[in-house]
C-alpha cells in the first residue's frame, strides 16, 4: 500500500464530500428539513457545466464558474416555487417533497443528456509526483479551490452582516425576525451559496472521474453522513466529517485487515484479508450507523458554526 | 382473448404485490409517523430468502414464512439501529442501511449469483389466487390494526413522543413492533416479487423503488388503507400505461422510462404543495366530543 497516495485519495474524497455537505448542513440547520434534493443539485450543475464547456465550446473553468452561478439562481427558484410554501409545515412535508423534486432532477438528466458517461473537454496534462504519490492537476485545483471556498465562507459567516444574520436564523429564527432581521432574504441566500455550492462539487466529482446521470444518487447517502457524523449545522463538523469519511473509504479498502481478524480467530494467523473496492461507499454508511449508535448528536454541538 | 386475459392476470398480481408493499410503508409512515426510506430493503430480504430457499429445496409454504420473519427481521434490526432518534435520522440511516444490504448481496457471488441475480422457480400452486388472497388479507389486518389498541398508540406516536411517554407508553417498542409488522409483510411481498418474476437481482432493491413506493403511498393518504391502495393503482396504471407510449409519440425507450420517473416526481412534490394528505384523506376518529372531551385520533 503506497500510503502518500491513499491520503491524497482521502483528500480528494474529502474536498468533493465536503463542499456539498456545507451546503446541506446550511439549508438543513436554516430550513430545519433534510433535503434529499441537494444532492442532485450537484448533478444538474455537473451537467449543465458540461453543456457550456463541450456543446458551446467554452473554456472549463469559465463553463464552472457561470454553471455555479445559474445553479445559485435555480436554488432560490426552486425554494420559492415549492418549499416556500412549506416553510410551516414540519419536516416531512418537505422532506418528501425533496424526495420527489431529487427524482424528477435526476431523471430529467437523465431524458436530457443521455444515460450513456460523458467527459468534460480540457487539456490534458500528465500528473505530478508529490511525496511519491501521484497527483493531476484537476485534483489539485479541486483540493485548493475547496479551501479558499471554505475560507471565504468561514469570513462570511462570523464578519459579514448576512453571515451573522444566517447564524442568528439557524439559532433562533423568531427571535432573528425579532431584531428586524429578514428572514426571508437569508434563505434565500442560503438557497443560493449551498446549491452553487453543491453545483461545484458535482462539477469535482465529474472533472475527477466522469459525469453519470446516477451520481447523485451515489452521493446522497455519504453526503448526509458527513452531515450527520459533523452534527447538523455545523461547518467545522462538516469538514471533519469530509475527512473522516474520506479516509475511512480510502483506507477501508486498502487497509490489509488479517491481522486484526486473525486477533478474534476469524482467519488463520498472517493472512491477509483486504475489502473488495465494491464495498467502499459501504464503509461510509458503516461509519455513520457507528458513529450515530454511539454519539447519536454526531461530533459537534448542533449550530450554525 | 387469451392474451389480454394473461396480461390482465400479470397486472392484476403485480398490481397486488406493490400494494402489499404499500400498506408495509404506510404502516410505518402513515400509522407510526416513521420516514422509511429504505422500504426496498425488505423486497430484497425477502426475495433473496426466498431464492435461497428454493435452491435448498424448502417448500413453497416454508419459504413464504421465511421471507415473512427474514422482512421482520430486518425492520427490527433498522428499529434497533435508530431506536429514538427523529424523523431525519430514520430516513437517512434506513436508505443506507437498505443500499447496504444491496450492496452486500451485488458483491457477495455466494448468497445467490451477485450482479447478474438468482432464477427462482415458482413453486407456488395456484399463485394468482394466493397472491390476491394474501392482499386482501393484509388490507383487512391494515383495517384492524387501525382501530386496534396497538393502532391507537402507534398513531398517538406520530403526533409526537410526549404525549404516548407520559401515558407510559414505551415509544421505542412500539416502534420496533411497528417496524417488525411492516417489515413481515414486506418481506413476505418480497417473496411474492420473486416468484412473481421467477428472478431476483440486486437492482430490484435500487433506491428508486423505494421512492415509487412513496409517491403510491403519499398520492393516495397517508393512514389510509383504502387510499394507499388507490395511490398504487394509479401509480402503477400510469406506470404500465406509458409503457406503449413509445408506438404513438417517437421517443426512445430510455427516454420514456426516464421521464416517467420524473412524472412520478413531480407528481410528489406537487401533492406534498397542494394535498399533502393525499386523495383519500385518513379520517381521524375523534371520540369524546359531546362531553367536552379532548379529541384523539
Amino acid at each position: 500500500m503506497n500510503i502518500a497516495q491513499v491520503i491524497v485519495s482521502s483528500l480528494i474524497t474529502a474536498a468533493e464530500l465536503g463542499i456539498i455537505a456545507i451546503g446541506l448542513t446550511m439549508t438543513f440547520s436554516i430550513l430545519r428539513f433534510a433535503n434529499f434534493s441537494h444532492a442532485s443539485m450537484a448533478v444538474i450543475g455537473a451537467y449543465i457545466a458540461y453543456s457550456f464547456n463541450v456543446k458551446l465550446g467554452w473554456p472549463l473553468l469559465l463553463a464552472f464558474a457561470v454553471a455555479m452561478l445559474v445553479m445559485g439562481c435555480f436554488g432560490i427558484v426552486v425554494d420559492r416555487i415549492i418549499f416556500r410554501v412549506m416553510r410551516h409545515a414540519g419536516d416531512l412535508t418537505p422532506m418528501i417533497a425533496s424526495l420527489g423534486l431529487s427524482l424528477a432532477i435526476q431523471y430529467s438528466v437523465q431524458a436530457i443528456w443521455g444515460p450513456q458517461f460523458l467527459r468534460y473537454k480540457y487539456e490534458l496534462v500528465p500528473g505530478m509526483s508529490l511525496f511519491g504519490a501521484r497527483i493531476t492537476g484537476p485534483q489539485l485545483g479541486i483540493i485548493g479551490t475547496v479551501m479558499t471556498a471554505m475560507i471565504c465562507f468561514h469570513l462570511l459567516l462570523t464578519r459579514t452582516r448576512i453571515g451573522k444574520a444566517m447564524r442568528a436564523t439557524a439559532t433562533n429564527p423568531e427571535l432573528a425576525q425579532a431584531c428586524s432581521i429578514d428572514t426571508e432574504h437569508v434563505i434565500r441566500v442560503v438557497w443560493f451559496v449551498g446549491t452553487a455550492f453543491a453545483a461545484v462539487g458535482g462539477m469535482f466529482v465529474a472533472w475527477d472521474t466522469q459525469l453519470d446521470p446516477y451520481f447523485g444518487f451515489n452521493l446522497i447517502i455519504p453526503v448526509f453522513c458527513v452531515v450527520l457524523i459533523g452534527g447538523v449545522g455545523s461547518i467545522y463538523g462538516a469538514i471533519l466529517g469530509a475527512l473522516i469519511i474520506g479516509f475511512a473509504a480510502n483506507f477501508g479498502i486498502n487497509l490489509n485487515w488479517g491481522p486484526v481478524l486473525s486477533l478474534f480467530d476469524l482467519t488463520s494467523a498472517g493472512s491477509n484479508f483486504s475489502l473488495p473496492v465494491a464495498y467502499k461507499p459501504g464503509i461510509a454508511y458503516m461509519a455513520v450507523i457507528v458513529l450515530l449508535l454511539l454519539r447519536p448528536s454526531g461530533l459537534t454541538k448542533r449550530e450554525l458554526i | 382473448m387469451e392474451q389480454i386475459l394473461s396480461f390482465a392476470t400479470y397486472l392484476v398480481v403485480v398490481t397486488s404485490i406493490f400494494a402489499m408493499m404499500s400498506f408495509s410503508l404506510d404502516l410505518q409512515v402513515g400509522s407510526c409517523g416513521i420516514a422509511n426510506f429504505g422500504q426496498v430493503a425488505f423486497l430484497l430480504a425477502g426475495g433473496y430468502v426466498t431464492a435461497v430457499a428454493a435452491d435448498h429445496g424448502v417448500g413453497p409454504a416454508a419459504s413464504l414464512a421465511l421471507a415473512t420473519l427474514a422482512g421482520g427481521f430486518f425492520g427490527l434490526l433498522l428499529a434497533a439501529t435508530v431506536r429514538n432518534m427523529s424523523g431525519t435520522y430514520w430516513g437517512i440511516l434506513s436508505l443506507a442501511m437498505a443500499e447496504l444490504l444491496r450492496l452486500v448481496v451485488l458483491n457477495e457471488k455466494w448468497i445467490a449469483g451477485g450482479a447478474s441475480g438468482e432464477t427462482v422457480k415458482r413453486s407456488v400452486g395456484k399463485f394468482e389466487f394466493v397472491v390476491i388472497g394474501a392482499t386482501i388479507l393484509i388490507y383487512l389486518l391494515m383495517r384492524v390494526i387501525a382501530v386496534s389498541p396497538f393502532g391507537r398508540v402507534i398513531k398517538l406516536i406520530r403526533e409526537g413522543d410526549r404525549l404516548p411517554l407520559s401515558l407510559g407508553k414505551h415509544v421505542t417498542i412500539f416502534k420496533a413492533e411497528a417496524m417488525f409488522i411492516g417489515g413481515a409483510i414486506g418481506g413476505l411481498a418480497g417473496a411474492f416479487y420473486a416468484f412473481e418474476n421467477r428472478y431476483i437481482n440486486p437492482d430490484d432493491g435500487l433506491p428508486v423503488e423505494t421512492f415509487i413506493l412513496w409517491a403510491m403511498v403519499i398520492l393516495g393518504g397517508r393512514g389510509n388503507p383504502t387510499g394507499v391502495l388507490v395511490g398504487t393503482i394509479v401509480v402503477q396504471t400510469l406506470y404500465v400505461g406509458t409503457r406503449y407510449l413509445t408506438t404513438i409519440v417517437p421517443i426512445s425507450a430510455d427516454t420514456l422510462s426516464a421521464l416517467r420517473l420524473v412524472a412520478i416526481g413531480i407528481l410528489v412534490v406537487l401533492i406534498m404543495m397542494y394535498r399533502p394528505q393525499g386523495l383519500l384523506p385518513e379520517r381521524r376518529r375523534v371520540f369524546d366530543v359531546a362531553s367536552g372531551g379532548r379529541g384523539a385520533s
